[in-house]
């Protein structure tokens, strides 16, 4: 039997768990930069609040970093890039950013929209629910197909060709 | 693991190795050890739980994309394997773990049509299968009533007999929309059988709709196969070995294989068998036989013909996703298909290409999935400003009409071993060459138009048009495939490797053509057919 270098360590082989913070605080520089690109992406309107504008913004962006903990060398190093651009060019910056570098673009867009979705303010407005148990009634496939909705593809008969 | 088991595992010869445990590994480990003989199952990944998955986290979309990637590029667990993807128009997916690429998939659970079986008679282009649907049926029969298929008896795409032993889910406002346009469109379709269980059944749950399925079941109903399969055979007595990463299928002077070489932790270790089936998928397969390359197999393991790795079959899909005013509960489950079409599987040649794809029309749980993602194919400001407003809404009501392309063979798609890429344990990885074909570029744009012509028929507001699905081609077939003539195939109907007398593969590698129908069912059937054959083999030798 001949040893190799320790490849791995006692890690889960199969699953990576989300962290719970990310690797780092984001700056004070960095929050700044994610509301200027939030509102920019995502402004408010008929009542609807910006990409920043959620009452717990800061830790909303925060967990959603930590679950794209992976990428957060790359996220840190587009806000570094980005706080130097003003705000009113910003729109212009990110649709560059989406046409040059779109796997940056995305990971972006992605926490920023991640972090609205899932605000109290906008599961609320939304109504769209998180995945959750909700079992079928037990007749209710019986009684879709009592119906009759199959009967006009079974009056058409078999369709597939014959062989052998 | 303790020192008395490596020497155990070392010192034993077992009647046969299994490596993957996958379906096609679950399912002959199961065979096998019902039928009383030693299994022993070798597996890179180890189990993930229905605890782990997405469902169960707060922001559950992100966890998905952070962490439950299909790519294994993208995900880099230490079970993956890199793939070089730099020359090939589709990023395969698969999942490392007890179970396979299950953990992953939709559990959309249908068959090959009789056609399938016979493209070159029927169509001139492929090669036939040396079996046919009928001899396939009962295998098909038996790994459905084992896991429990839910579903609707009689389609009519398929020959008389095919009944889901379970009852079907409903198929809700999602579904009975999308079946209404079918019917007014005068198009087959049929309510989709999924291997997601509508009753409780052996080791999985009843199906509780939470809609989460390609990123994991929380519920422990889809029938991944470490919980369809991997109790029962534990039960009957197989072995299976997580964190064992296969190096090289071992043999001896004759050729013949003698066993499994593997590394766990960075020990190297061996494993010895009467037998050895490869159940690795469609990519790790051909690439573990071209590592196993050896003074008596110059060009790899059983690789005579030269086809092993050649006619990679990826399955493209596309889509066209619908937004509809109306509420369609579009966040219920099963994820899955509600209904399936085979209206344009046959050839018609006045359609200017041979074979056809398959339809289904699945739920679109997640926003971000379903809403802003399709969207970012459209020009920046019709998801950025003031329109992300209008596109989060409109995503609460989608329908995804998808479609299975059948790529047809082509020796220039291929699996190779790259020359400078390696996983983690130093093991070089493969490289995907893979290019579509004319054949599948013009069925991909009729079967487009044609989703979009469903969705407009139902009325729909708005639809996005999804050419390359990425993320999805899971489907990973034909590089180590079947027939009767050793120099134009790699195995024999029974999987047997022509060239090593005790090789059998059994997972997607060897199908002839991939036809249009998810896989998993016929990959399942083949495995257990060959595991059959199998016993009869270790009987006769004992
Ligand atoms: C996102 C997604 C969705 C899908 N949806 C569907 C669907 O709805 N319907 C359908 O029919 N199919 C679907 N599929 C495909 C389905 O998952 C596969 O067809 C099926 O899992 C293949 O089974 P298998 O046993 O051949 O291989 P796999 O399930 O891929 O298992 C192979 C196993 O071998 C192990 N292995 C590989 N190399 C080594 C080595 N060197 N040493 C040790 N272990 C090794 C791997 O870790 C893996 O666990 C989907 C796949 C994906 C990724
Ligand atoms: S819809 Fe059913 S199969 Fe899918 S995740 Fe939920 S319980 Fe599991």
């Amino acid at each position: 039997m001949v040893t190799v270098q320790q490849a791995h360590t006692n890690e889960r082989l199969s699953v990576s768990m989300p962290r719970q913070a990310p690797p780092r605080n984001f700056t004070d520089l960095e929050m700044q930069t994610l509301r200027v690109v939030a509102d920019t992406l995502i402004p408010a309107a008929n009542g609807n609040p910006s990409g920043s504008g959620l009452a717990k913004f800061e830790s909303l962006v925060t967990r959603a970093a930590a679950i794209l903990d992976k990428h957060f060398a790359t996220l840190t190093a587009i806000l570094g890039e980005l706080s130097a651009i003003p705000s009113e060019q910003m729109w212009d910056r990110l649709r560059e950013l989406e046409a040059q570098d779109n796997e940056t673009f995305y990971l972006l867009s992605t926490l920023l929209a991640g972090a609205y979705l899932y605000s109290d303010e906008m599961k609320a407005e939304l109504q769209y629910p998180a995945p959750h148990r909700n079992p079928p009634g037990l007749f209710d496939a019986a009684d879709e197909l009592s119906t009759g909705i199959l009967d006009p593809v079974i009056e058409r008969g078999p369709i597939f060709v014959r062989v052998d | 693991m303790g020192r008395k088991m490596d020497a155990a595992l070392e010192e034993d010869v077992y009647d046969a190795v299994i490596i993957g445990s996958g379906p096609s590994g679950a399912i002959t480990a199961h065979t096998l050890a019902m039928a009383g003989f030693r299994v022993i199952c070798l597996e890179q990944g180890d189990y993930a739980l229905p605890s782990d998955y997405a469902a169960n986290h707060d922001m559950w979309e992100l966890v998905a994309r952070g962490h439950w990637q299909a790519e294994p590029n993208r995900r880099g667990n230490p079970a993956d394997y890199p793939l070089n993807v730099s020359e090939t128009d589709l990023a395969p997916s698969m999942y490392n773990a007890v179970g396979g690429s299950t953990i992953h998939y939709s559990a959309l659970w249908s068959r090959l049509a009789p056609s399938d079986f016979r493209v070159r008679t029927l169509d001139g282009v492929a090669d036939d299968w040396p079996i046919s649907y009928d001899k396939l049926a009962p295998f098909y029969d038996e790994v459905d009533d084992f896991i429990g298929v839910s579903g609707v008896e009689g389609d009519t795409a398929y020959p008389e007999g095919l009944s889901p032993k379970l009852p079907p889910m409903p198929l809700g406002k999602l579904g009975l929309k999308a079946a209404g346009a079918m019917n007014e469109l005068g198009w087959h379709w049929w309510p989709h059988a999924n291997a997601i269980p509508s009753q409780k059944i052996g080791s999985l749950a009843a199906c509780a709709r939470w809609g989460t399925c390609i990123q994991g079941c929380p519920e422990g109903a889809k029938a991944s196969f470490d919980m369809a399969y991997w109790p029962a055979a534990i039960k009957a007595g197989a072995k299976l070995v997580t964190g064992a990463r296969v190096s090289r299928i071992t043999t001896d002077e004759s050729g013949a294989a003698t066993g499994a070489a593997w590394i766990s932790k960075g020990t190297r270790y061996h494993t010895r068998a009467k037998q050895v089936v490869v159940c690795a998928n469609g990519i790790g397969t051909p690439r573990l036989l071209l590592l196993s390359a050896s003074e008596q197999h110059p060009h790899g393991l059983a690789n005579s013909s030269g086809l092993v790795g050649k006619n990679l079959m990826l399955h493209p899909n596309c889509t066209v996703i619908g937004y509809y005013d109306e509420d369609l509960e579009s966040w219920r489950g099963p994820v899955g298909s509600v209904i399936s079409s085979m209206q344009f599987f046959e050839t018609d040649r006045s359609r200017g290409f041979v074979r056809g794809p398959k339809l289904h029309a699945c739920p679109t749980p997640g926003l971000l999935f379903n809403g802003i993602d399709p969207h970012r194919l459209l020009p920046f400001d019709a998801l950025w400003g003031a329109n992300f407003h209008h596109v989060i809404r409109d995503a609460r009501n989608a329908i995804f009409w998808g479609a299975n392309i059948d790529d047809l063979p082509e020796e220039s798609n291929r699996v190779t071993l790259d020359p400078d890429l390696c996983d983690g344990d130093g093991i070089p990885a493969p490289k995907i060459s893979y290019r579509y074909s004319e054949n599948t570029l013009k069925m991909r744009s009729y079967v487009m138009g044609k989703l979009a012509e469903i969705h407009k028929v139902a009325g729909a507001k708005k639809l996005v048009e999804i050419a390359d699905l990425k993320g999805e081609p899971g489907h990973l077939l034909g590089t180590g495939r079947m027939g009767q003539d050793a120099k134009t195939s790699v195995v024999d109907e029974y999987g047997r490797a022509h060239d090593v007398p005790n090789l059998v593969i059994s997972d997607g590698s060897i199908f002839v053509t991939g036809g249009a129908a998810n896989p998993t069912s016929t990959i399942a059937a083949l495995a257990l057919r060959n595991a059959k054959q199998l016993i009869a083999t270790l009987n006769e030798a004992n």
